[in-house]
C-alpha cells in the first residue's frame, strides 16, 4: 500500500471511532454570522463519508467502503446506490457500480493515481454538519444537523450577515485585508493552498520564459497580496513539496530581454471576469512586461494568448515530475496564495478545528460566545 | 437686337444688379457683424475657460493638500513602502481622477490611475520644479493609453521621509462640460465633435515644457448667420424675380408707348425711301415720338411738294431745251431752203432762161436739206421709241468684234484689248452694240482726226459683272461736262442732237447695268459700261 492510501485508510478509520466521543461534547451553541456568503457546510466531499479506498493493481478500478451510520439530510439513506448516482452525475465518463451493501467500485479508462482526490472535487454529499433552513427566510441560514454522523455541531446555526462589520467570519480578499477593523477581528489564513499562474500555451516558449523572468513576484506578494502568499516558481508551495525553493522566482530583466529577441511584443492576458485578484495580478504582470518591451493587454476575454488561472495546489511525487507537468502545461507560476479570513474575537475553537491545510473549513467544532 | 429687347434687358439687368448689390451689401454687413460678435464671444469663452481652469486648479490644489494632510498619508510618511489601494481610496474621497503618492526619489508608493505601477519611478518628476507651476497640464500614461490631466502637486515630509502627492483631474469632454457656454457655442477637445459649419477658434493647451498637449476647440454655430443669409438670398431671388417680371411688363408697356410708334415710324420711313411718297406716320401722342412722327409727315409732304415742283421745273427745262435744240437743228436746214426757194423765184423772174438750170441745182440742194431735216426727225423718233431689250446670253467680246469693223476706215486708230475667258452677259447684243457704236462715234468726234481709241473688256464687281471701256485720247472733259454728259439733248459738239449718250444710258439702264465716264482735260476720256453676267441675272 502506498503512503497516501495508507494515510487515507488510517484517517478514515480513526474518524470512524470519533463520532461517539464528539457526540458527548458540551453544546456551546451560538449563531455564526458569515460574510459574504454561506459556506457549503451542508456538503461533504465523497471520501469524508467513506472509510476506505482501495485501488486495483492497474489503478483503474477503485473500491470504496461507505461509512456506516451516515444519514443524509432530508432522511435519504447513504447507500451504495446513492453514491453511484452521485458519482455518475459528476463524472459521466467513469464507471460506477455497487458491490454489496456498503461498497462502491469506480472504474476509469485511464490510470488514475489519486481517484479519491479527483472525486472529492466534484462529488459532494449532503451529509454535512449543517443543513439549510427551508424555505429560506429573509436571511439565508443553516441550522445544526442533529443527525450528523459525527455528532451534532457545537453551533446552533450559521447565518448570512448583512455586512462584514456585522459578521463573525469574513472571507477576505487578499488585497483588502487592510480594511479590516483590527480591534474586533483577527486575520487568519490558510497555508498557501492555491496556485496563481499564467497558462502560456499560446505563447512562444522563449516569450513564456522571458515573461517568467520579468515578473516581479516579490512585489506582488508584498504589495498586492499584502504579504499573504509566496512567490511561486513551481506548482507546489514549499509547505507541501519541501523543495519549492529550487524553482527560481527572481526577476532577470537582462536575460528576459535577450530571450524575447525580436518576437511580437503584443499579447493579451485574460483573466476570469469578476476575479479581482487575478485582474490585479494581470495588470501588475503587464506593467512588469513593459520593462522588457513586451506589450501585454490584460483583458477579460476568451481566446487570449496568455490566461491567468488559479487552481488548488497539489502534491507531486518529486521535483522532476512537477517540472515536467509544468512544462507540459506551459505554465508560468506566479504566486501561491492562501485563503484569508477575518475572525471575530468571540469565535472560539477555530484554531483547534482548522489547521489551514485545506480550503474546507471545519465549522462543526467551533462556537460563538454570546 | 430690337429696341424693345434692349429696353427689357436694360431694365431687367438694372433691377437684378440692384437687388444683387443690396443683398450683397446686407450679407457682407451681416457677416462682418456676426464675425465681430463671434470673435467677442470666443474671446469671452477663452477668458471663461482660463478662469475655470484657474478655479479648478485652485480647487485641485486644495484637494491634493487635503490628501497630503490625511491620516493615510501621515501613516505612509512614517513607512513609505508601496501600498496597493491607498491612492485609489484617497482619490475617491477627494474626487480626483489621478492621484499618485511618490517617495522622495519619485518611486510610486501608490497610484490611483494605474495601481499596478507601484514601485516604479516617475522620471518626469525631476525635470523641473513642478510645484512652482501649480496647476499644470500633463499627459499621463495609463494602462490603456494616455490621458490629459490638470495636475497639482504638493509635498509632505517629516524628519526622515518625504512624500510627493500629485493629484489630477482628467481634462476631457466632461471637464469642459462644467464650463457654461452661451447658446449656440460648443467647447470640445475633438474637432470632429463640432457641428458642421461651425466657426472654430483654437485654444492650445500647453504643458510645463511649453509644448502644446491638446487643443480646445471653441465652435460657434453659424446657423443663425446661415439662416439670415438664406433669408436674404431667398428675398433677393423673390425681389429679383419680381423685378424681372416687372421689367418684362414695363418693357411691353414701353414698347406699346415708345417702341411701337418708333417701329411704325421706321416702317413709314422705309416706305417713303422705297418711293411710296404718300406713306404717312400715325401720330397717336403728343410726346416726343408723336412730335417726331408729325415732323416726319411734314418733312415727307415738303419733299413730295419739292419733288413735284422739281419735276415740273425739269419738264419745263427739258421742253425749253428741246425747243431750243429743235429750233437750232431745224433752223440750219430751213435757212438754205429759204435762200434756195427765194433764189429760184428771183431767177424765174429775172433770168427765166437760166431757170431750168438753176431749178435743177436748187431742187438738189432742197432735197439734201430736206434729207437732213428727215434725219433729225428720225433721231428724235428713235430716242422716243427705244424698244425694250431682248435679253439673252451674249458674249461681250463678240459684240465688240461685230461693232468695230464699221470704224476701221476712220482716221483714228482703233485698238481692242479684250480679256479672255469672260463669262457671258445677260444682254440684247443689238442694243449693246448700238450703245458701243455711239460711244465709239462720240470718241471719234472728241478726237477729230488722228488719235487712238482703245476698247477694253474685263471682269468687274468681283467677277459678277463684265465691263466694256471705250478710251479715247481726245481733249478730255471738265468736271461739269462729265456731270451733264448723259442729260438728253446735251452736247459739246457744234453738230449732233445730244441724244447719243442719252441713248447709251437708256440702253444700259434697261439692262440693269451701269455707265460712267471719267476724264481729265488733256488726257482723254474713258466711258465704262458694266453688264451683269449671265448666271447671276438668270438666277435673279
Amino acid at each position: 500500500m502506498k503512503r497516501r492510501d495508507w494515510l487515507l485508510t488510517a484517517l478514515s478509520g480513526s474518524a470512524a471511532l470519533m463520532p461517539a466521543a464528539w457526540a458527548d461534547r458540551p453544546r456551546y451553541g451560538g449563531t455564526l454570522r458569515v460574510f459574504p456568503s454561506l459556506p457549503a457546510a451542508n456538503l461533504e466531499p465523497f471520501t469524508r463519508v467513506t472509510t476506505a479506498a482501495q485501488p486495483d493493481a492497474a489503478r483503474r478500478a477503485w473500491r470504496f467502503t461507505l461509512r456506516p451510520n451516515v444519514q443524509l439530510q432530508g432522511g435519504t439513506p447513504w447507500t451504495s446506490a446513492y453514491a453511484v448516482e452521485k458519482i455518475k452525475a459528476a463524472f459521466p465518463g467513469f464507471g460506477a457500480a455497487g458491490a454489496g451493501p456498503g461498497t462502491v467500485i469506480v472504474t476509469t479508462d485511464a490510470v488514475t493515481s489519486d481517484l479519491p482526490r479527483v472525486l472529492d472535487r466534484k462529488v459532494l454529499i449532503e451529509s454535512g454538519p449543517f443543513e439549510p433552513v427551508l424555505p429560506p427566510g429573509p436571511r439565508p441560514t443553516m441550522r445544526a444537523n442533529e443527525l450528523y454522523w459525527n455528532g451534532r455541531p457545537f453551533l446552533d446555526a450559521i447565518e448570512l450577515a448583512g455586512s462584514a462589520q456585522d459578521a463573525d467570519l469574513v472571507e477576505l480578499s487578499l488585497t483588502g485585508s487592510r480594511r479590516l477593523r483590527p480591534d474586533s477581528h483577527r486575520i487568519w489564513s490558510t497555508l498557501p493552498i492555491e496556485l496563481i499562474a499564467i497558462d502560456a500555451a499560446g505563447a512562444h516558449p522563449q516569450v513564456r520564459q522571458a515573461l517568467g523572468l520579468a515578473i516581479d513576484r516579490s512585489s506582488i506578494v508584498k504589495v498586492l497580496l499584502q504579504g499573504h502568499g509566496e512567490a511561486a516558481g513551481g506548482l507546489s508551495p514549499q509547505w507541501l513539496s519541501g523543495y519549492a525553493f529550487v524553482f527560481p522566482v527572481q526577476t532577470d530583466l537582462a536575460k528576459a530581454k535577450s530571450l524575447l529577441g525580436g518576437r511580437p511584443p503584443q499579447m493579451t492576458l485574460s483573466y476570469t471576469a469578476g476575479d479581482v485578484l487575478l485582474r490585479l495580478i494581470a495588470e501588475r504582470i503587464a506593467v512588469n512586461a513593459r520593462d522588457i518591451g513586451l506589450a501585454i493587454q490584460p483583458k477579460s476575454v476568451a481566446g487570449a494568448e496568455l490566461k491567468m488561472l488559479r487552481e488548488p495546489v497539489e502534491e507531486w511525487p518529486n521535483y522532476d515530475t512537477e517540472r515536467a507537468v509544468m512544462e507540459e502545461r506551459k505554465l508560468i507560476p506566479v504566486v501561491h496564495v492562501p485563503h484569508l479570513y477575518a475572525i471575530h474575537n468571540r469565535v472560539r475553537g477555530w484554531d483547534e478545528a482548522n489547521d489551514g491545510r485545506s480550503a474546507d473549513l471545519h465549522l462543526e467544532s467551533i462556537w460563538v460566545e454570546a | 437686337m430690337s429696341f424693345r429687347l434692349k429696353v427689357m434687358l436694360a431694365f431687367t439687368l438694372t433691377v437684378a444688379a440692384s437687388v444683387w448689390l443690396v443683398a450683397w451689401l446686407v450679407t457682407e454687413s451681416l457677416s462682418r457683424t456676426f464675425a465681430e460678435r463671434d470673435h467677442r464671444r470666443a474671446a469671452m469663452l477663452v477668458q471663461l475657460f482660463k478662469h475655470e481652469f484657474e478655479r479648478r486648479g485652485d480647487e485641485l490644489l486644495q484637494r491634493v493638500k487635503a490628501v497630503a494632510a490625511s491620516q493615510a498619508v501621515v501613516g505612509l510618511l512614517a513607512a513609505p513602502d508601496p501600498v496597493f489601494e491607498e491612492a485609489g481610496r484617497l482619490a475617491n474621497e477627494q474626487r480626483l481622477n489621478f492621484l499618485e503618492i511618490l517617495s522622495r526619489d519619485g518611486t510610486i508608493i501608490s497610484s490611483a490611475e494605474w495601481p499596478a505601477r507601484f514601485g516604479y519611478k516617475e522620471e518626469w518628476l525631476g525635470e523641473r520644479n513642478w510645484a512652482a507651476l501649480n496647476p499644470f497640464l500633463r499627459v499621463e500614461e495609463l494602462p490603456d493609453g494616455q490621458a490629459l490631466g490638470l495636475y497639482a502637486l504638493t509635498t509632505v515630509q517629516n524628519d526622515s521621509n518625504q512624500l510627493t502627492i500629485i493629484g489630477g483631474l482628467r481634462l476631457d469632454e466632461q471637464f469642459l462640460k462644467a464650463i457654461e457656454v452661451p447658446e449656440g457655442m460648443q467647447v470640445t477637445l475633438d474637432r470632429k465633435n463640432l457641428l458642421r459649419g461651425s466657426i472654430v477658434t483654437d485654444m492650445p493647451l500647453k504643458g510645463g515644457d511649453d509644448k502644446t498637449l491638446a487643443t480646445v476647440y471653441i465652435g460657434q454655430s453659424s446657423k443663425e448667420l446661415a439662416d439670415l443669409r438664406d433669408f436674404i438670398r431667398q428675398t433677393a431671388w423673390i425681389v429679383g424675380g419680381a423685378g424681372v417680371l416687372m421689367g418684362g411688363l414695363l418693357s411691353l408697356w414701353a414698347s406699346e408707348r415708345v417702341t411701337r410708334p418708333v417701329e411704325r415710324l421706321a416702317a413709314t420711313v422705309r416706305l417713303v425711301a422705297a418711293g411710296e411718297w404718300d406713306a404717312r406716320a400715325e401720330v397717336n401722342s403728343r410726346d416726343e415720338i408723336g412730335q417726331l412722327a408729325a415732323d416726319f409727315n411734314a418733312m415727307s409732304e415738303q419733299l413730295v411738294d419739292q419733288k413735284r415742283r422739281m419735276l415740273q421745273a425739269e419738264r419745263v427745262a427739258a421742253w425749253r431745251e428741246i425747243a431750243r435744240r429743235l429750233a437750232h437743228e431745224l433752223k440750219n436746214p430751213l435757212f438754205p431752203l429759204q435762200i434756195t426757194i427765194e433764189n429760184l423765184r428771183r431767177v424765174r423772174e429775172t433770168k427765166p432762161h437760166e431757170f431750168e438750170e438753176v431749178f435743177e441745182e436748187s431742187t438738189k440742194a432742197l432735197l439734201v436739206e430736206l434729207g437732213q431735216l428727215k434725219g433729225i426727225v428720225n433721231q428724235f423718233s428713235d430716242f422716243a421709241r427705244m424698244p425694250a431689250p431682248r435679253l439673252e446670253q451674249a458674249d461681250v467680246n463678240q459684240i465688240v468684234h461685230e461693232a468695230t469693223p464699221l470704224f476701221e476706215a476712220h482716221a483714228a486708230k482703233l485698238e481692242l484689248v479684250l480679256a479672255d475667258g469672260l463669262p457671258p452677259v445677260y444682254a440684247d447684243p443689238e442694243q449693246i452694240g448700238r450703245a458701243l457704236r455711239n460711244l465709239i462715234l462720240n470718241a471719234m468726234d472728241a478726237m477729230g482726226d488722228g488719235g487712238t481709241i482703245t476698247i477694253r473688256t474685263s471682269l468687274a464687281a468681283g467677277g459678277q459683272r463684265v465691263a466694256i471701256e471705250v478710251i479715247d485720247t481726245g481733249a478730255g472733259l471738265t468736271k461739269e461736262e462729265i456731270e451733264r454728259l448723259f442729260t438728253p439733248y446735251y452736247t459739246t459738239k457744234h453738230h449732233g442732237t445730244g441724244l447719243g449718250l442719252a441713248i447709251v444710258q437708256s440702253v444700259i439702264a434697261d439692262h440693269k447695268g451701269t455707265v460712267s465716264a471719267s476724264s481729265e482735260p488733256g488726257k482723254g476720256t474713258t466711258f465704262r459700261m458694266e453688264l451683269n453676267r449671265y448666271e447671276q441675272t438668270a438666277a435673279g
